[in-house]
Order: structure tokens, then C-alpha cells, then sequence
């Protein structure tokens, strides 16, 4: 599956503001929502709520591309954001404000690295995390 | 940019599917890697450009004993293996053809 590589840049700017806002209210509910946006757009993505929102509202107003990405390295980057906002939902929902202030803040960091700077945190650290998790033969 | 010497064991080239070439650009990948698009389109196109020279790309995760052997962390790491099997450079991320072509300057034999 091939994406054009503006509509996951575009959604990790999306999902910052979220993230930000998730921070400075606390919300649980808004750190599930997030959660779930990112379960579905691993799942499909080209069919993610942000996707949506790109290939609808923005994509139209900028012009055609002939770039094309792999959607290999977008759908782990998602997998990544939902294990760190799924733990997140539940520390605020559950009264452990910590764990969810924490885990939303890794969130913010992956999801403005990537949107500002095009950097993937989940694919830079994914190769090191098979080398540790893999025992040696 | 920095090389480190190091002389790769035969055996180790070998599972890498490195063969003889007067210099290789053997360079790890992973799936989930974006950059390693870009190096692999840069290693290609010099490796077409300068004869002697050829373009490996190994799959990291299916070679985690050589990915630990090598000091390999990160995706795009590419090394620049002389004749010998030796690392001359090692570059993570994606290096410009300018810088490639370079490297490759001190390993080829002079012709």
C-alpha cells in the first residue's frame, strides 16, 4: 500500500494539537479518542479519521503529488501512538494522573518530531528494540 | 561519517550475500524505515556509476547475529567495505551521492 506522504505528516500535526490539549486539560476521554483514531488508522490507513479529514479537506486545496511512501513504517508509527495513548487513557481514567501525564507527553514528543521534522521515533528505535527483546542464538 | 576498520568475518559476508567486488555498499534496512528508501536509491545510483562497486541491502531484523556483530542500532546504516571486507565507513541516515562517491574514492584501487 503506498500513501501520499503529506496525509500522515499533516495527521501527526493534528494529532499534536490534540495531545496538547489532552495535556493542559487532563481529559481522559479526549486521550481515548485519540487512542481509538489511532487503532483505526493502523488498521486502515487510508481510511483514519485524520486521513479523512487530509484526503477530503486538504489534499484538494494543495495540489496534486507524484510522492508516494510505504505504508508499513506509518501503520507501526500508529501502533506505537496507540500502546503509548491507550496507557495514557487509562492512568487519567483510572485517577493515576501521572502515568497518563506521562505517556501523553511521550505521545506529544513522537507526534511533534515526526509532524515538524518528518521524524519517526517508533521506526528510529524499532531495530534496537528487536536487538534487546531477541536473544542471541 | 566514521569508519572503524574493522575486518568482517568471511563466514559472516557470506550469509550477508556479499561477494567479491572491489567495494560494497552493504546497507541494513528494516520495513518499518523511510530514510532507507532514500540511501537505497543513492547507493544504486553510484554503485551504477562507478564500476568495481556493488550495492548489498540486508534486511536488519532477519539478520539480528550480524546486525549485533556490526554495532548496528539504528536503520539506514550503511557501511563501505573495501576489497577485503573491511569497513571503511560507517553512515547512519541517508549520506548525499557527493559523500558516497567520496568514500569510495579511498577504497577503490586507483585505475
Amino acid at each position: 500500500m503506498q500513501l501520499d506522504p503529506r496525509g500522515p505528516r499533516f495527521a501527526a500535526a493534528l494529532t499534536t494539537v490534540v495531545l496538547i490539549v489532552v495535556l493542559a486539560t487532563g481529559s481522559g476521554w479526549l486521550a481515548l479518542a485519540q487512542t481509538l483514531v489511532f487503532a483505526i488508522t493502523a488498521a486502515y490507513p487510508r481510511s483514519g479519521p485524520y486521513a479523512l479529514i487530509y484526503r477530503y479537506l486538504v489534499a484538494p486545496r494543495l495540489g496534486p503529488t507524484t510522492e508516494r511512501e510505504d505504508a508499513a513504517p506509518v501503520r507501526f508509527a500508529q501502533v506505537v501512538g496507540f500502546v503509548f495513548l491507550a496507557v495514557a487513557s487509562i492512568g487519567y481514567l483510572s485517577g493515576a494522573t501521572t502515568l497518563g501525564l506521562i505517556f501523553a507527553a511521550f505521545g506529544l514528543l513522537a507526534a511533534f518530531l515526526n509532524a515538524a521534522f518528518g521524524l519517526c521515533l517508533g521506526c528510529e528505535a524499532y531495530l534496537a528494540f528487536r536487538r534487546l527483546t531477541t536473544r542471541a542464538a | 561519517m566514521g569508519g572503524d576498520g574493522e575486518r568482517i568475518d568471511a563466514g559472516l559476508l557470506a550469509a550477508l550475500g556479499v561477494g567479491p567486488a572491489d567495494a560494497t555498499l552493504l546497507q541494513f534496512s528494516t520495513a518499518f524505515c523511510s530514510p532507507c528508501r532514500a540511501v537505497r536509491r543513492v547507493s544504486a545510483e553510484v554503485a551504477e556509476l562507478l564500476p568495481g562497486v556493488r550495492h548489498v541491502e540486508v534486511d536488519a531484523e532477519s539478520h539480528l547475529e550480524a546486525v549485533r556483530a556490526l554495532g548496528i542500532w539504528r536503520t539506514p546504516t550503511l557501511l563501505v567495505l573495501d576489497g577485503e571486507g573491511r569497513v571503511t565507513k560507517r553512515a547512519t541516515g541517508v549520506p548525499s551521492k557527493p559523500q558516497l562517491i567520496a568514500a569510495l574514492g579511498n577504497v577503490l584501487p586507483p585505475r
